[in-house]
């Protein structure tokens, strides 16, 4: 199996590299739609990787062959109150109005197994990682005081790198008491639990979990830059961490989850309301040329039909969603 | 339309007949709307241009501060007073336009508060004229720092006129009166409210009727997360059902359309629902002529004897009551059921009566066998003339006659769970009369 993905992903980088100089940027880039992401714009991004979660598993919980779970509730060292399940009730493909299909994540305030709440934690960890690259996923987000959403990368090496000098890579975390807020983070030597490379982003009149928005990542030797619909508002460059503190330079896997509590945003109260969703319609990873690993496994998924489909209309899917359906 | 609409119409129909006679022969198209001001401000740092004020309780309680305020030059400043006031026992009044205004623009009322005891007041918009776009919030908490208060407008499209800008009201605490300041009173776009959702409700309807749908209990996620419990009115949504036979929604009231069955009434411009979980029978029509009975609550006869129909019997009783009005036919709710005195506003001379009748429905499902004591008084400690024990049946209506043995004036009827028997919350009560 891992020849047949090297046969693939060879077959593509040629395809790319020979495409290169004649500058077709349909299929050598991501077709960004316009107003939604102001980065990703160079010539040499390659679609390498995405769940776009339309096609619901036969048992409607996220595709085995992408994710993996996190389970129990053991506070993940932040106090966190939840309990991780691999159960459908917490992770499951919903369509969205008429035709978004999407991965939800349910926090929910059940007693599941005693414990008061429930949600799910999902990570590609050994089944798709990924050296630098453009990392975006839409989602919506849930609300409330102690609603803990995050769209994070950590490094591969976490189980012989302790924690953070494996590296940490938080895309998007909100805290469910400021619904126009989201932040990034980078943990690394220096820099971990209550001390990371931080910075938030808002907006004074919109909230992220009445439609989607665009959480991305673009991350390479020299930089690491976030963004939030297409707004770049936290750069982060290889001489801002101390010397050798700088821990970006190899495979990070992709984690979706939503915690409830914890050290973050602090713990539920009698005004948060239960239950409480996060939409994710997809995941997508762009590497340059020059970073797609050859030996990655990348999966057997037929990438190159991804470009092909690439759905320009992406930007605007969901603006018209009923609140109701939340 | 409300009065004043109409009123303002009428101006513009003047205004063009005004302009025909004057000889012009530009077309007025009178499709369009009139259009009401958009003002945000209702009290800055004074009286905006249509503002009005009216009081309630203590007429005195408002006046207009100019030494304290949260910004500008001054606010509004509310004595409450103590309970033993004479002017008043309370504080409370509403801010309106005289002419209605345009607020579809915006989505919460705001304004900033503190006052000199740490309590809580009710503040709200729509309570004015017809009051047809109350939405209230009961527990605003109010203490020494200026906190500000966001009033979430549930569905602003629908206030294309609005007269109630703004109400407060407010009561001692520890019989004691305090002082409350308000200040930068205006609507706003927040943009930063969400969720808007009415508190789920499941009620039984009826073969044919209209039931109105009064104040809606409902939340709107503020700015930190966290839901706004708000009483609002049914009239801020347009309801859509999953049934449209069994019921439908027009306004604010629910018709019955004869089909059986489950309809779920949706609000479109919210979540949660209004659940018709199944329909009863109407009770039996009662079979005795009217000549022969002395009624108290009955639509098929006339009604001579009249009770307030709960006792409220301190302290054991928890009962409450509200009448089903489906206009035709009405019919008694008793909630939280445990027991209820009917007590006759006169005692009813039962001369040459044997009976008191009346129709029960259990409305809860239970196990076992639920039973109900009824019993006809003589006089209010309850000295019974007959007594009765009636087996009920979920969802069915049980005709209950107990005998009055001779006995020819009657006080009070008594309904009570039968003791150590199953337990139930919810009955309904119909024909009540004696024969």
């Amino acid at each position: 199996m891992k020849h047949y993905m090297k046969t693939i992903l060879y077959g593509l980088l040629a395809v790319s590299l020979s495409l290169l100089p004649a500058g077709c940027e349909k299929n050598n880039r991501p077709d960004i739609p316009d107003g939604e992401e102001g980065t990703g714009t160079d010539d040499s991004w390659v679609l390498v990787w995405s769940d776009e979660f339309d096609a619901p598993t036969p048992d409607g919980r996220p595709n085995p062959l992408n994710w993996s779970y996190d389970l129990g509730n053991s506070g993940f060292g932040n106090a966190e109150l939840q309990n991780y399940t691999d159960r459908v009730e917490n992770a499951s493909y919903v369509t969205l109005g008429d035709s978004i299909g999407c991965l939800r994540i349910a926090a929910l305030r059940d007693y599941y197994d005693g414990i008061e709440y429930s949600s799910a934690r999902i990570n590609t960890a050994g089944k798709y990682e990924f050296c630098y690259g453009r990392f975006e996923a839409r989602l919506m987000l849930p609300y409330g005081p102690g609603l803990w959403p995050a769209f994070w990368l950590l490094g591969g090496d976490y189980e012989t790198n302790t924690w953070p000098a494996c590296g940490e890579i938080d895309i998007m975390e909100n805290k469910g008491y400021q619904p126009n807020i989201v932040s990034c983070a980078l943990h690394m030597p220096g820099y971990s639990g209550g001390n990371p490379i931080t910075t938030t982003f808002g907006y004074e009149d919109r909230r992220f979990d009445t439609d989607f928005h665009i959480f991305a990542v673009e991350w390479d030797e020299e930089k690491i830059e976030f963004s939030v619909d297409g707004v770049t508002y936290q750069s982060v460059t290889r001489e801002d961490a101390p010397d050798g503190q700088w821990v970006f330079d190899h495979p990070f896997f992709i984690i979706l989850n939503v915690a409830v509590g914890g050290n973050f945003g602090g713990n539920p109260t009698d005004g948060t309301y239960f239950p409480q969703y996060m939409y994710i319609d997809y995941v997508r990873v762009w590497q340059r040329p020059e970073h797609i690993d050859p030996d990655a496994n990348l999966g057997e998924s037929d990438f190159s039909t991804s470009i092909d489909d690439w759905d320009d209309s992406d930007a605007d899917k969901g603006q018209n969603i009923p609140e109701i359906i939340r | 339309m409300n009065s004043n609409n109409r009123i303002f119409r009428h101006v513009i129909a003047a205004a063009a007949v005004l302009l025909f006679t004057a000889g012009c022969t530009r077309d007025i198209d009178t499709s369009v709307p009139a259009a009401y001001p958009d003002i945000p401000e209702v009290f800055i740092d004074g009286f905006s241009s249509d503002l009005q004020y009216q009081a309630w309780g203590k007429v005195t309680n408002f006046t207009v501060d100019y030494d304290e305020k949260y910004s500008g030059s001054a606010s509004m400043r509310i004595e409450v007073p103590r309970p033993s006031d004479p002017l008043g026992n309370w504080a409370g009044g509403t801010f309106y336009s005289s002419t209605g205004r345009d607020l579809t623009g915006y989505d919460a009322l705001t304004f900033y508060v503190k006052a000199t005891v740490a309590t809580e007041m009710e503040v709200g918009i729509g309570n004015y004229g017809d009051v047809e776009y109350l939405a209230q919030i009961s527990g605003v908490r109010v203490n020494s720092n200026w906190e500000k208060v966001i009033v979430p407008i549930p569905n602003p499209a629908k206030l294309e006129c609005e007269q109630g800008l703004f109400y407060y009201s407010a009561g001692a605490v520890d019989d004691e009166g305090y002082t409350v300041w308000i200040d930068e009173v205006r609507f706003e776009k927040l943009g930063t409210l969400a969720h808007t959702r009415i508190a789920d409700v499941t009620m039984s309807g009826f073969p044919t009727g209209d039931i109105e749908i009064s104040e809606l209990t409902a939340y709107v996620n503020l700015p930190n997360g966290t839901d706004q419990e708000m009483t609002v009115s049914s009239k801020y949504f347009t309801f859509e059902s999953s049934a449209p036979g069994v019921a439908t929604v027009e306004d604010n009231i629910i018709t019955f359309h004869g089909e059986r069955g489950k309809a779920v009434l949706s609000p479109k411009e919210a979540g949660g629902s209004i659940t018709i979980t199944g329909i009863y029978d109407f009770a039996p029509v009662p079979q005795h002529d009217e000549k022969d009975v002395i009624s108290l609550y009955c639509d098929n006869y006339t009604n001579t004897l009249s009770s307030p129909f709960n006792g409220y019997w301190a302290p054991y009783q928890t009962t409450t009551n509200n009448e089903i009005d489906l206009g035709d036919n009405h019919i008694m709710h008793y909630g939280s059921f445990n027991f209820v005195g009917i007590v006759l506003d006169e005692d009813a001379d039962c001369t040459g009566k044997d009976y008191v009748h009346l129709d029960v429905l259990l409305q809860d499902s239970v196990e076992g066998s639920p039973l109900l004591d009824v019993s006809a008084d003589i006089n209010a400690d309850g000295e019974a003339a007959g007594k009765v024990t009636a087996p009920l049946k979920t969802g069915e209506w049980v005709s209950v006659d107990v005998p009055l043995n001779g006995q020819t004036v009657i006080h009070q009827l008594q309904l009570a769970i039968t003791a150590n028997t199953v337990t139930y919350q919810n009955i309904l009560v119909d024909n009540i009369y004696f024969y």
